[in-house]
């Protein structure tokens, strides 16, 4: 039997690979096979439709795109470019670190960077198919992309990406720390023969920044929907990203570029996107006073600076989200009862454990039981430790977790306090 | 002390017992020794002098000289002859000689992969050199990940983990590509069947992804005693492998000893439990602190035999100082278990299967086996567990009532003087082909022309081409699908798309236990069926079929379900016809439908009847090769065709158990169906065939010995002492029908069907 009649009986047999979401293509061609239709001059002269100019390297071709948006600023307004520098002179002026700094690089070599592939796992059989990024210069933002002409091209496609790519250069990018770039690392690995060596750079990763700001807040952190709920900005007639692979699967299959003319816009408003966002959160960390977060904002920045040792603005973002009352009163004070706990102000911090029992309905343990210590421990007023302590066991009653253990350690406590009480 | 007897006294009284069907003596053979060689690092002379060796023997002098000068060989030596140095020491001079070298070490298991890098690292001690191993498996951490893929020299992982997770993500593994030498796979024998076909391919496209980075490692293999071990190693490494079989360990005598309990049911052939019968043979060598292992076929049966043991010695030995163990155990609770049995703390241990595999317990002086373990080479790795290398030892096997235990006992020299069973792999089976071209594809493009091992594979590649899940470009195929193919694909089975096993013991924990494919399922994992999971039963108590989940739950039953599949079998394409005596045999394509119809509950010790179900499943397809044998149209004139039907299902039982024992399946690979009318022939038959899409080879060997089998089977059945038949030798359906001798009928059948000529096969 011939092996093409055997592989058609045994087809039940063989799983079949599943499309995303099942569809099989999204130009509504499910045709199995229709040969490419294009040639290739004319698949040329539809990318250049497009903007994209071919270059050769290693034999082989790749496109790119240089599109530039030109900016001037509106009366009392900023551009982009003053914004972000402004935010250079800030980090220069700190030597601390911080998740979000960029140091005293220029603000020209940022790297607005995103990629699109043709699945979302991260083995050698996943493709980078569009790499790109957005600089920002005085006069506007110039975006830059490069596409995978055919899975042969690749040596030329990452040449030019790496051409105008440098060491002095910072990436900031939405999952770039744990997806893209690894799979850029991945492809030149693979082609490290053929490949200018690729440079070690800062990365700033703004899905982190994300996720700590408003991951209770949001119903996801993906990139479209911080666009819509926190830029203002919401998609219109945008292509879904996990559309992305198919429409490169349809291009390559009909050899027909304009199939990519969503992807390439979509990936162009994903790079310029993340300038606004980087401009917007920077803003609402360090210059509350304009961009005014909101009181949970406040709280979450506040947790952050905690986590970056920035204790100083933690303060005054937690004293703020504390000041707005709220649900969120109570969480700010009750960091800021661990802050002074931390900054050794005793005093202080048993006020705002105070202030966070006194705010919230049901008071957490703790709270009753870091006041009780600083009582006996700072103050040295027993009397009020053991109150303190005493509150703190009927509210470890109520509480669901770690019941058995604050019960315990109310109880040691008390008692220990209970034997110093009598020696006195 | 009064009353103490030797090991020697319990030999002679043994001797003396009516039930021992067969007694058979090995005699003791002393160590052949080899000097060092020349070349050997001074380093590793030095670690080896530390422990105390001047010499090796002479299997692992021929292992080291050949895997040196690039040779792929696979050593085939006894348990305990020191197999580990066969590759350990050419790994460690290539390291000594290039620091970059890089070696792969492959196992079956998680476990035994522990146990080797221990071994490993405290002969690298020994030697005072740098070379790190690690294993790489899914309980490695994130943070460590990083360093075995930069750093390790020796890196030790199982088949599953180099499918999943190594292969697919190459570009992270490039110095271990770049540089690997050698790649040691132990167990070979472990890999047949569906799981070794799958490995073969596995192995296939580790050797593209080294040609790639320009590395040609050679391969050392290690197996236990099977038939074929060149042909399995060639076939799975795609090498020209040598056979090193020059064991220079010495062993002292030991006694085998085939021991068959007593009929206690005349009529129906049912003998006293093997069970009892083994935890009283047992408990008479521990009473007089004789060390002793006992190999269960089940997680139950051990736990069962271990409470019996420490009862009946609990007056002379400690309880504590007899253990079980089998999977399920923790693995720091199997290495003190280890420990104890090396220092002879522990002088008892009853055990499954686990302990068949390497894991390093010293040498027992007895071995008691219940039931025969499935496969001649099972039973030696087991019974290798017994033997010192000066002292006598002894090795029970106490066979149950079952088919294949009592055709053992029967033919004893089937067992001592045949080879042992065949290894068989079918490393083109097209649809584990085409799941490794997937992932092949996934790793590197193919290029125009390009082959995989030796297979010419460019028609799939148009096929998946077709099928856009590659991507033809400029004479190569790429992948262009945004699936992660090693996902999808099991290396434990052929079938696409598998149920999924869940153990809702533990109802705040449940678990997935294991997969299997959906035709299987048809007839093990029903509504109510008794699920054997590493010899642990379990009962499904709902198979969400559509979902294709069983939901099981750990049970302790004495019965096993036995499903009725209705099975219409058409054949599409004969590709081998020959003479079967004066019946005719052809071998080809088969197309099965299969739909369960019930199930009985059937009886563990004495194979009777309990109870029967339903079962509401929708019909399945299996593509597959078989063996048809098709009757003379005149064989049966004059009887019924009820009568025919049991007739042949006879025959059909016999066949089945006496072909898997045969080529060494388990007894669910391969499927016998009898049909009276048989639709490509309107003709008696009997069909055998493969339970894996595509087929995995089994059916295929037994065409090219079909006489021998079939003479086998005549054997069988004319040698069971029951009456006119007993679930052994004619199956349970047999039974029910009397106004037929169906004994007499299916020994006709059979000596009508073996030739004595010997050209037949």
């Amino acid at each position: 039997m011939s092996m093409k009649a055997k592989l058609q009986r045994m087809k039940t047999h063989l799983a079949a690979e599943d499309d995303a979401d099942g569809e099989e293509s999204v130009s509504g061609n499910t045709e199995k096979s229709s040969p490419q239709t294009r040639t290739d001059r004319a698949a040329e002269d539809a990318f250049k439709q497009l903007g994209f100019i071919p270059f050769s390297a290693a034999g082989e071709v790749s496109f790119r795109k240089k599109v530039f948006y030109p900016e001037q600023a509106e009366p009392g307004e900023k551009t982009a470019y003053e914004r972000l520098n402004d935010m250079r002179s800030f980090w220069s002026q700190h030597s601390s670190s911080h998740a979000l700094s960029f140091g005293n690089v220029p603000v020209q070599n940022l790297l607005f960077f995103d990629t699109e592939t043709t699945g979302l796992s991260q083995g050698a059989g996943n493709r980078i198919f569009l790499i790109g990024y957005a600089r920002v210069f005085p006069d506007g933002t110039e975006v830059t992309q490069h596409i995978l002409r055919g899975p042969a091209d690749e040596t030329a496609f990452l040449t030019g990406f790496l051409d105008d790519f440098h060491a002095d250069d910072v990436i900031v990018s939405y999952n770039g720390k744990s997806f893209d770039w690894p799979q850029v690392k991945s492809r030149h690995a693979f082609m490290y023969r053929t490949l200018p060596e690729l440079p070690q750079t800062a990365h700033i990763d703004l899905l982190h920044a994300a996720r700590r700001l408003w991951k209770h807040e949001l119903p996801s952190c993906r990139l479209a929907v911080v666009e819509e709920y926190k830029l203002n900005n919401p998609r219109m007639s945008d292509i879904p990203g996990r559309l992305a692979p198919i429409l490169y699967f349809d291009y390559l299959h009909e050899n027909d570029p304009f199939q990519l003319q969503g992807v390439i816009s979509h990936h162009d408003q994903d790079v310029r996107s993340l300038i606004t966002l980087y401009d917007h959160m920077s803003r609402l960390l360090f210059f509350p006073e304009k961009s005014l977060p909101s009181a949970e904002e406040h709280l979450q920045i506040g947790r952050w600076f905690v986590k970056e040792s920035w204790l100083s603005n933690a303060e005054d973002h937690l004293f703020s989200a504390a000041e707005k009352g709220g649900r969120y009163a109570a969480g700010a004070y009750r960091e800021l009862g661990y802050l002074y706990k931390k900054l050794k102000r005793p005093e202080q911090a048993k006020t705002m454990f105070i202030q966070a029992i006194e705010k919230t309905r049901e008071p957490r343990a703790d709270l009753w039981a870091e006041a009780a210590k600083i009582a006996e421990h700072s103050d040295k007023d027993l009397q009020n430790a053991l109150y303190l302590a005493r509150e703190g066991l009927k509210e470890a009653e109520k509480t669901r977790i770690h019941k058995e253990k604050f019960r315990d350690d109310f109880e040691k406590r008390i008692d220990r306090l209970e034997e110093k009480v009598k020696r006195l | 002390m009064f009353g103490k007897k030797t090991l020697q006294d319990l030999i002679t009284q043994l001797a003396a017992d009516e039930n021992v069907a067969q007694w058979h003596e090995i005699p003791e053979r002393p160590a052949s020794f080899a000097d060092f060689p020349a070349d050997m690092h001074e380093k590793i002379k030095t670690g080896l002098k530390h422990r105390g060796i001047r010499q090796i023997y002479a299997h692992q002098r021929s292992s080291f000289d050949a895997a040196l000068k690039g040779q792929s060989i696979v050593t085939v030596t006894p348990t305990a002859s020191g197999k580990t140095y066969c590759y350990n020491l050419p790994v460690a001079e290539r390291f000594l000689r290039n620091p970059n070298a890089r070696a792969l070490y492959i196992f079956p298991t998680k476990a035994l992969a522990q146990d080797q890098k221990s071994e490993l690292n405290e002969l690298v001690e020994d030697m005072d050199i740098q070379l790190n191993s690690y294993t790489y498996d899914g309980d490695t951490p994130a943070n460590v990940r990083q360093a075995v893929r930069k750093s390790g020299h020796v890196v030790i992982t199982n088949p599953d983990m180099l499918h999943a997770a190594i292969l697919p993500h190459h570009t992270k593994w490039i110095s271990l590509f770049e540089n690997l030498e050698t790649v040691v796979i132990d167990e070979l024998h472990t890999y047949r069947g569906v799981f070794g076909s799958h490995v073969a391919n596995v192995i296939r496209r580790l050797k593209r992804i080294c040609a790639y980075y320009g590395s040609r490692p050679t391969f050392v293999c290690t197996s236990a005693t099977i038939a074929n071990p060149v042909e399995l190693a060639s076939e799975l490494t795609g090498e020209d492998v040598q056979l090193v079989n020059n064991n220079g360990a010495p062993s002292g005598k030991k006694h085998f000893v085939m021991y068959n309990p007593p009929v206690v049911h005349e009529q129906l052939n049912i003998r006293r439990s093997a069970t009892k019968v083994v935890n009283q043979l047992a408990a008479a060598f521990l009473k007089e602190n004789i060390q002793t292992i006992v190999f269960a076929r089940s997680r139950v049966r051990v736990e069962v035999i271990l409470s019996h043991l420490q009862e009946l010695v609990k007056d002379e030995i400690d309880q504590k100082r007899i253990r079980g163990y089998r999977g399920g155990y923790l693995p720091k609770q199997r290495r003190e278990i280890e420990r104890n049995l090396r220092n002879a703390e522990t002088i008892g241990v009853v055990s499954t299967n686990a302990l068949e595999l390497g894991v390093d317990i010293g040498q027992l002086q007895v071995c008691v086996m219940t039931g025969y373990p499935g496969s001649i080479a099972s039973s030696w790795q087991q019974a290798g567990r017994a033997g010192r290398r000066q002292d006598e030892s002894v090795v029970i096997m106490v066979a149950s009532s079952s088919p294949v235990d009592q055709y053992i006992l029967q033919h004893p020299e089937y067992f001592f003087d045949h080879t042992p069973e065949t290894a068989r792999i079918n490393i083109n089976n097209l649809v584990i082909l085409v799941d490794h071209l997937k992932c092949a594809a996934y790793e590197l493009p193919f290029k125009q022309g390009e082959t995989f091992g030796t297979e010419d594979v460019s028609e799939i590649l148009e096929y998946l081409t077709e099928e856009r899940v590659l991507h033809q470009y400029r004479g190569q195929w790429h992948w262009m699908n945004d699936a992660f193919p090693a996902h999808n694909i099991s290396l434990r089975s052929a079938a696409q798309e598998n149920v999924v096993i869940i153990d809702q013991t533990v109802t705040e924990h449940h678990r997935v236990i294991g997969e299997m494919d959906t035709f299987s399922a048809l007839t093990l994992l029903h509504d109510e069926a008794i699920y054997l999971h590493e010899g642990t039963q379990h009962q499904v108590e709902h198979l969400d079929w559509d979902e294709k989940k069983a939901y099981v739950r750990e049970v302790d039953v004495d019965y096993y379900t036995d499903a009725n599949l209705a099975v219409e079998l058409k054949v599409l394409e004969i590709d081998e016809e020959k003479a079967a005596g004066s019946h005719a045999a052809s071998y080809g394509d088969v197309m099965v439908t299969a739909m369960a119809t019930i199930f009985k509950k059937i009886k563990l010790d004495s194979f009777e009847n309990i109870g029967s179900g339903p079962i509401h499943l929708p019909e399945q397809e299996l593509h597959s090769n078989g063996i048809a044998l098709t009757f003379a149209p005149d064989f049966f004139s004059g009887l019924s065709e009820e009568a025919q039907e049991h007739i042949l299902s006879g025959v059909a039982h016999v066949w089945q158990h006496v072909a898997c024992v045969h080529v060494m399946c388990d007894k669910n690979d391969l499927h016998a169906v009898a049909q009276v009318k048989a639709t490509h022939s309107e003709k008696p038959t009997v069909f055998l065939y493969d339970r894996y899409p595509g087929g995995i080879g089994l059916s295929e060997r037994i065409f090219h010995q079909l006489n021998d089998i079939l003479h086998e089977c005549l054997n069988f059945v004319w040698s069971c002492p029951c009456e006119g038949g007993c679930p052994s030798c004619s199956g349970t359906d047999a039974l029910v029908h009397d106004e037929t001798e169906v004994k007499t009928w299916i020994l006709k059948a059979y000596s009508t069907l073996v030739s004595y000529d010997h050209a037949a096969d």
